[in-house]
């Protein structure tokens, strides 16, 4: 019995200590199926971009994620990552437009979906609007508790 | 045998994508991230106006044409100093006796300084200027040598908005053929044409060209540069001009477009003479799909239906447009505002302010769900005339049916759902919801859908009576199949300087204008319009896509329209005459080929996907002739979209009746 209960919380530590997502992640580590080939091409794309936002080269990454939408489209990391760098460039209320798109495009991520309705949260916040920026940072929590 | 330059490449393809590129270098292979092509180019802007132009030398110039220009525009060219005082001296008799400007006494060193350095305006200061500034070029420069500028500047026409410049290029303008095989009649034509090519060009008035044409002859025959025989045989040619060949640009429409929101932004001056480049959305490929397209259907439809062909007397000819946008960015990837630039320069896509007929139906639908939770794909509208009173007035909408026969058809249902009233772009049903929902708030959802256009909040609106573009339609459309998300429409993806820097960075912009359920149930709907409705001559010209669209037809099938969608591309047909005459065919006769045939060549190889199903969405399926749940008793059963909570709750009642009801028959 105590053999069993020490298993037990062995392995509910374990799911404690395990890591967590993060936004630098490998992108095709968030699909559980293969992505068709096009999807493919839009992400890597968009980790080149995502780099460039890091390095404060936001004109270039947007230039490469609004590639990456005319190649896949659908793509919400490319829209995330087109609000982040619009977010940093103080262009708020653009961020949201952008990330109105990526959630309603990450439903497959929890985990991107709230980060999404994050970043909204804080463009809310910077324009003012301090009850909708609390109601996206609600909304986040909810989607992904780890937030 | 070929020799290549560059460097070898390895490429991994995945369904027609390449998705890895990589450069051999000696024994290993490295990754190349991104490999930018060259993007076709698709014009360059010259200053002013957009000008073709082929610079020759004199001697290439025949000898027969040479003689033309100087024995009609300056016969004592090779005599004076820049002036002609016997020639301004007959030009003041002239002038005096009309009691106004009317002829010139310039000579060709004259109107080349004019052309080179002056305005064109009839000033006593720009003749004085004109006049030294000739003496001057006189001194300085040969005979050959201003003749041979001369030859190179003239104006001798217009192609669209392009300036026909120099003799070089008036050849092939003219007479498709280079300056060496001109005839010597021709060349009389080429040389009378200088004085007005507004006037004498063939393709404007035959018999005034030939008048000229042989006023030419005479002239050359006068001053002894050609051989009474000659004269004699150039005077029996009959005047051959070939038609205006095509412009040298694919997409001169779209060019137009760009032009003018630069012009917003930057002098004239700078884009023709800063070396700026313009990167634009155009996708080059889906520009040709889009003109082959039109022309074919165009032709298509004139062969079939003989009162379509072009009138002599007029000269008028059925017109076409179309647009792609995508839908996610705004990019605007192919444009034809008509059928031929050169014969009109009139941008039907944004310039064309047309009723959309039936077109605008999905606004009223998407403006019910927007307001009122109790309508749903699967509710029921009756479909009987009634009359509208409002401001005084009354308005009754009919069907088509009813409008051609001027009485309602016998079998026409009392009751419709509203994805029948849609599939089927039946008017009352949709008349009479537009009337209960409120024509204002009918408004109000066009124009958050990004119409600009005047739209009067009478009744009539809900059936497409406001005049708008076939650019704010495809913008409207857009929005349905981005699910709610207005992505503002841009033609310029950035502006580069001489040395590479960029100037100007055109990001897109993209706004939530509605929630996504119920551009997401008007979509369903739209679906149905190609499977089983009034745009079912695409599936059965093979287009097999998901895709979504609505045919539109206005008041005495004037106007041919076509809006549809797969989720990454949007398009706008319509057709038409610019003078609104009556074309005599629905939007789905006229229109939808042409959207077919683009829609089926650009997604060719792209990859199929699906609309976004949102989450607040639920299906059910359901007896369509009752809107209740179906079982297996139900004859029929369709899985229906709605918006979660408004789904049907009980089953279909037509073949499930309550028990206690069959007992009371018994």
């Amino acid at each position: 019995m105590k053999k069993a209960l020490f298993l037990l919380s062995l392995l509910s530590g374990c799911a404690l200590f395990r890591p967590t997502a993060s936004i630098d992640d490998p992108l095709l580590n968030f699909y559980t199926d293969t992505p068709p080939a096009h999807t493919q091409a839009a992400l890597r794309l968009t980790e080149r971009a995502r780099e460039e936002v890091h390095a404060r080269k936001y004109d270039i990454a947007t230039e490469h994620l609004q590639k990456a939408l005319t190649i896949d489209p659908q793509c919400p990391f490319a829209y995330y990552f087109l609000a982040l760098s619009s977010h940093h460039t103080g262009d708020y209320k653009k961020s949201n437009g952008f990330l109105e798109k990526a959630k309603q495009l990450f439903s497959f991520s929890p985990f991107w979906k709230a980060q999404s309705y994050h970043l909204s949260g804080l463009n809310f916040e910077k324009l003012g609007n301090k009850k909708i920026a609390q109601a996206q940072f609600k909304k986040a929590k909810e989607i992904d508790p780890n937030l | 045998m070929k020799n290549f330059a560059g460097f070898p490449i390895t490429l991994d393809i995945t369904d027609n994508i390449i998705t890895h590129m990589y450069q051999k270098k000696t024994d290993q292979q490295e990754e190349i991230f991104l490999a930018e092509l060259e993007p076709e180019l698709i014009t360059e802007f010259f200053e002013g106006t957009r000008e073709d132009r082929q610079v020759v030398k004199l001697q290439e110039v025949p000898s027969n044409l040479l003689n033309a220009i100087i024995s009609v525009e300056d016969a004592r060219f090779l005599e004076h100093a820049g002036l002609d005082p016997r020639a301004i001296f007959r030009a003041f008799l002239a002038n005096l006796k009309a009691g106004a400007v009317v002829q010139g006494g310039s000579t060709i060193t004259q109107q080349l300084v004019k052309n080179f350095f002056l305005t064109q305006k009839r000033t006593l200061l720009r003749k004085l200027n004109e006049a030294l500034m000739s003496f001057i070029v006189e001194r300085r420069y040969s005979k050959d040598e201003i003749l041979e500028a001369y030859v190179n500047e003239v104006y001798l026409g217009q192609r669209g908005s392009a300036g026909i410049y120099g003799v070089a290029e008036a050849s092939r303008f003219y007479f498709s053929k280079p300056l060496s095989r001109l005839t010597l009649a021709e060349c009389a034509l080429v040389g009378g044409i200088i004085r007005g090519p507004g006037v004498f060009s063939p393709f404007k008035n035959k018999s005034l060209a030939l008048k000229r044409r042989n006023l030419v002859l005479k002239k050359m025959l006068e001053t002894n540069t050609i051989l009474p025989s000659e004269y004699e045989n150039a005077l029996q040619e009959s005047l051959r001009v070939k038609k205006i060949s095509a412009a040298s640009n694919s997409a001169p429409y779209f060019v137009d477009f760009v032009r003018a929101e630069l012009l917003e932004k930057y002098p004239s001056k700078a884009l023709t003479t800063q070396g700026l480049k313009i990167f634009t959305t155009l996708d080059m490929s889906f520009q040709l799909f889009a003109d082959e397209a039109l022309q074919s259907t165009l032709k298509q439809l004139e062969l079939q239906f003989s009162h379509l062909k072009e009138d002599l007397v007029s000269g008028e000819r059925l017109q076409g447009a179309f647009i792609a946008l995508h839908p996610q960015t705004g990019f605007i990837r192919a444009l034809v505002g008509g059928r031929n630039y050169n014969e009109s320069q009139f941008n039907r896509i944004i310039q064309a302010h047309r009723q959309p007929g039936s077109l605008f139906k999905p606004l009223v639908y998407l403006t019910a769900f927007l307001e009122d939770k109790k309508y749903t794909l699967a509710s029921r509208l009756s479909n009987e005339p009634f009359t509208f009173a409002y401001d005084r007035q009354t308005w009754e909408p009919l069907n088509y049916e009813d409008k051609e026969k001027k009485e309602a058809k016998e079998n026409e249902r009392k009751e419709v759902s509203v994805r029948e009233a849609l599939e089927q772009s039946i008017n009352i049903p949709t008349a009479r919801l537009a009337t209960e929902v409120g024509i204002k708030k009918l408004v109000k959802t066009a124009q958050k859908l990004g119409i600009q256009s005047p739209l009067p909040a009478v009744p009539s609106l809900s059936l497409g009576s406001a005049e708008i573009t076939p650019l704010e339609m495809a913008s409207a459309y857009s929005i349905l199949a981005n699910g709610g998300i207005r992505a503002l429409p841009i033609s310029i993806k950035h502006v580069v300087g001489p040395d590479g820097e960029i100037l100007e960075g055109k990001s897109i912009e993209i706004q939530k204008v509605i929630p996504p359920e119920a551009p997401f149930l008007i979509t369903y709907a739209l679906e149905g319009v190609l499977n089983q409705g009034t745009g079912r001559g695409a599936r059965l010209f093979g287009f097999s896509r998901p895709a979504a669209g609505k045919t539109g037809t206005t008041n005495e099938y004037v106007d041919a329209w076509f809006a549809g969608y797969t989720p990454d591309l949007v398009g706008v047909s319509w057709v038409g005459f610019d003078k609104e005459k009556k074309m005599g065919l629905t939007g789905a006769q006229a229109a939808l080929p042409l959207w077919t045939r683009f829609m089926m060549k650009a997604t060719q190889s792209k990859p199929e996907v699906d609309f976004l199903v949102p989450e607040n969405i639920v299906f059910q399926n359901i007896d369509p002739e009752t809107g209740g749940l179906s079982t297996d008793k139900c004859p029929t059963s369709f899985k229906e979209a709605f918006l979660k909570g408004t789904e049907p709750k009980t089953v279909c009642e037509v073949h499930n009746p309550p028990k206690n009801t069959k007992a009371k028959k018994k």
